[in-house]
């Protein structure tokens, strides 16, 4: 599948703050790709060098057919991006807004934006400034999809925003961004989980993970074994294990790569006397949380 | 085309109101204008309205400061949250579209402003089109461009006004510490001009740089750069040398041939009375003469040297000077400050004063005979005069004259024989010829285009009788004089020197 988003070594210096370290990464063409990580990992530097709002300082993206230094005037006829910190031009009123921001995109659907505007329930007469968190960021959305574009590019689009206001966002994104390609980067993992197809996991720069969703889900199991009289391992736990607890002749830990037939064999090798081992899917945000702990362990 | 409408139209929209105020605060004082041509007395109600008007010029120009900020910051090039940068704007049209808007609501309303004014000081603007261009000029390099630089690099009007306060204290820092600097006040014009080029580049490279790379770190040390190259060029100029350069000796059988002397002042008690703060007032008396008839000499600047048993020695740099000699003997007083501490050493020593001056020779052309009608009169190729509606002492002196954009260079002559005012006695006037001239103004396309009708005066004098409590104007209707264009000659410097004289003779005003 080729990519629409292509990062190769991206690093980005702040004075003496890192805030990109050799970041290498892909998003595959009509993927939706929750870009996660905690906060300060660097999510929002990577999109605005992604979109040429800030200058990476080496390392280069491609995005769709440009690289994204060149990104600039019409090539944004085919990108959307919606930022939950964009400055909009408040004066305006929604319906100048849509307006004045339709003239610029020779493929604008009017049809698509009356409908968006419906879905949305917009209030068309309103200024920007006299709207919600939520309404600015339907109305940026709104604005964002009309003309259809290959690639949107979301910047923590959720944060702050009531459930109603999420699935709401989400069933438009969906709606509107059909045959896009979605990089959306987000805390709210929760809601990630219901309709990405891809996850990156950024910390500190670097990316540790990305793959499609459903490989990672498949691969995290939380095992809890019951054990015999001698509760401790023998040799070295394997390097995919994290989060060991042993008590009461029971062990708990995550498996970050397991595997039906290799899985249980590795358990027998560390714990001879295993005599129960429950497999457990975790959610994403589980997931998530179990790597960032041990990151943060293992830097300890 | 259609995105720089388009934005155009959006920045209208959004700013009438700014747009509205502008253009009634330009009305206004295009209104009141003609205060500054009619002479209008500077007490009372005059003072009134010139406070006014003063005070309209000010609002006009923050005016169309607040509507440059407010217009380019709407698409504001520093900072990376703003929503335009990731939309489909072409950058040369974004830039088109603010120039646009500035040339539409400062250039034209000006030069309609300006076309408006000549009509009504009776002037015929379409024959002053080239000169109302040139002030369309100056009026986008002086007032427009620093203001739209500085509005590139700021995100917001209070980071804008917080680098104009930092520029603004910035060039008040230097032209102070220039005006320590010796000869700095005759000397400025080269590295004054070379520096103007200099910020004048700077402020467009600034503002293609921030439109086309949006690099606003690089854009801001780009401006400490040259502002310190500014500061550089400023204190290090070799002042004294250039204007030696501008002005080399007096060339063989020079024009002023009968010399310039210092007038030796020998007071039987000289004043070498107490001396307070740093400096001592001297007035030096000189006398000038010799000039070939048909030319003027203007007293660009001068230097005075003082040479005192010792070994002492004191030098009061190159100073500007705005003096004129005529070929008739003329004598006119050099002031100049010298240190207290030199003074204190050498009081009641005899010294010796060398003056140096570095003139500009000018020839006039052809006279052209001029006759003073009743009320307002045309002075062709000068401007438009009148002898009439003369009150109080000092204005019964001098024709009110105006010019369009630019104050003209004269050189008038009346022989009070000529007059045709009725003068109680014959003996009242002396007779001597009058003479006045107009010194050219520097040429920025009448003020930057807020002034395009320039008020001058040509001043023959009055007639005064004999015990000189009581003037009459000697221009009245009938009466001839003459003007004629004084064109450049020449350049050159004059030394005198005189020997073994006490300071303190010169420490009074000789009136």
């Amino acid at each position: 599948m080729p990519n629409a988003i292509a990062i190769e070594d991206l690093t980005k210096r702040f004075r003496d703050v890192v805030a990109l370290n050799g970041l290498n990464m892909a998003v595959p063409e009509g993927s939706i790709f929750g870009f996660v990580g905690p906060n300060g990992a660097g999510k929002t530097t990577a999109i605005k060098v992604v979109m040429n709002i800030l200058q990476a300082t080496s390392g280069r993206a491609q995005v769709l057919d440009w690289d994204s230094r060149d990104l600039a005037g019409n090539v944004f006829c085919s990108i959307g991006y919606v930022s939950e910190n964009q400055k909009l031009p408040e004066w305006m009123r929604v319906a100048d807004f849509l307006a004045y921001v339709r003239n610029f995109y020779p493929t604008w659907d009017r049809a698509l934006e009356n409908d968006l505007v419906k879905r949305f329930d917009l209030p068309a007469k309103r200024k920007l400034k006299m709207l919600s968190r939520g309404m600015r960021m339907k109305v940026a959305l709104a604005s964002s999809l009309a003309y259809r574009p290959r690639l949107v590019v979301m910047d923590e689009p959720f944060s702050g925003l009531d459930p109603l206001v999420r699935d709401e966002l989400i069933e438009c994104l969906l709606h509107g961004a059909a045959d896009a390609t979605v990089l959306i980067s987000s805390h709210d993992l929760a809601e990630i989980e219901t309709f990405a197809t891809h996850i990156g996991y950024l910390e500190a720069g670097q990316l540790r993970f990305s793959e499609d969703l459903k490989s990672l889900a498949s691969r995290f199991r939380q095992i809890e074994l019951a054990l015999g009289a001698s509760s401790l391992p023998h040799g070295a736990l394997p390097a995919s294990w994290m989060h060991l607890d042993l008590s009461n002749s029971t062990a708990r830990f995550i498996e970050s790569r397991y595997d039906q037939e290799r899985t249980p064999s590795t358990i027998l090798q560390v714990f001879g006397d295993a005599k129960t081992a429950t497999y457990t899917p975790m959610s994403l945000r589980s997931i998530f949380l179990a790597i960032a702990r041990n990151t943060r362990e293992t830097n300890v | 085309m259609n995105q720089v409408l388009h934005i155009f139209r959006k920045d209208v929209h959004r700013h009438w109101l700014e747009i509205i105020v502008s253009l009634l605060l330009l009305f206004g004082f295009a209104w009141k204008m003609p205060i500054l041509w009619n002479q209008e007395p500077t007490f009372g109600e005059g003072q009134a309205s010139r406070w006014l008007f003063g005070l309209l010029g000010v609002s006009v120009c923050l005016s169309w400061w607040f509507l440059i900020v407010r217009v380019i910051q709407g698409e504001s090039l520093v900072g990376d949250r703003q929503f335009w940068l990731t939309r489909p704007y072409q950058r040369r049209w974004l830039m088109a579209a603010k120039a646009l808007f500035i040339i539409a609501f400062i250039n034209v309303p000006v030069f309609i402003f300006d076309i408006a004014l000549l009509a009504r000081a009776g002037f015929s603007p379409w024959h002053y089109l080239p000169g109302l261009l040139q002030g369309q000029l100056f009026l986008t390099a002086f007032l427009i461009v620093p203001v739209a630089t500085i509005s590139v690099i700021t995100e917001s009007p209070v980071q804008f006004l917080l680098i104009l306060l930092g520029l603004v204290a910035y060039i008040s820092g230097l032209a102070w510490v220039v005006g320590e600097i010796p000869s700095a006040s005759a000397g400025g014009d080269i590295p004054g001009a070379a520096m103007l080029v200099v910020a004048a580049g700077t402020c467009l490279a600034l503002f293609f740089l921030q439109y086309f790379r949006r690099d606003t770190a690089v854009s801001r040390w780009a401006l400490l750069g040259s502002l310190c190259a500014i500061a550089i060029g400023l204190t290090a100029a070799p002042y004294g040398r250039l204007v030696e350069h501008a002005y080399p000796d007096i060339p063989a059988g020079s024009l002023v041939s009968g010399g310039v002397r210092i007038e030796k002042k020998s007071g039987a008690r000289p004043d070498d009375g107490p001396v307070t703060g740093k400096t001592v007032n001297l007035y030096v008396p000189i006398d000038t003469g010799g000039l070939v008839q048909g030319s003027l000499v203007v007293v660009d600047a001068a230097r005075v040297t003082i040479y005192a048993p010792g070994g002492l020695a004191w030098n009061s740099g190159w100073v500007s000077s705005a003096h004129t000699l005529w070929p008739t003997p003329t004598r006119f007083t050099l002031p100049f400050d010298v240190s207290s501490k030199f003074y204190s050493s050498v009081a009641g020593n005899p010294v010796d004063i060398r003056i140096g001056l570095a003139v500009s020779e000018f020839r006039e052309g052809t006279p052209m005979q001029i006759t003073a009608t009743a009320r307002t009169f045309k002075v062709t190729d000068y401007g438009i005069c009148t002898a009439a509606a003369q009150t109080g002492y000092w204005a019964i002196a001098t024709l009110q004259c105006k010019s369009a954009l630019n104050e003209p260079a004269f050189a008038a002559h009346l022989d009070p024989q000529n007059t045709t005012c009725t003068l109680p006695d014959s003996k009242w006037p002396s007779l001597q010829l009058r003479r006045n001239d107009g010194y050219p103004t520097a040429d920025f396309g009448g003020g930057a285009g807020l002034f395009p009708v320039r008020p001058f005066e040509i001043n023959f004098g009055a007639a005064t009788n004999p015990s000189g409590d009581k003037a009459l104007s000697i221009v009245c209707p009938g009466t001839k004089f003459s003007v004629a264009t004084p064109a450049p000659f020449s350049r050159y410097r004059i030394e005198t020197r005189i020997e073994a004289v006490h300071l303190g003779n010169y420490r009074g005003f000789d009136f």
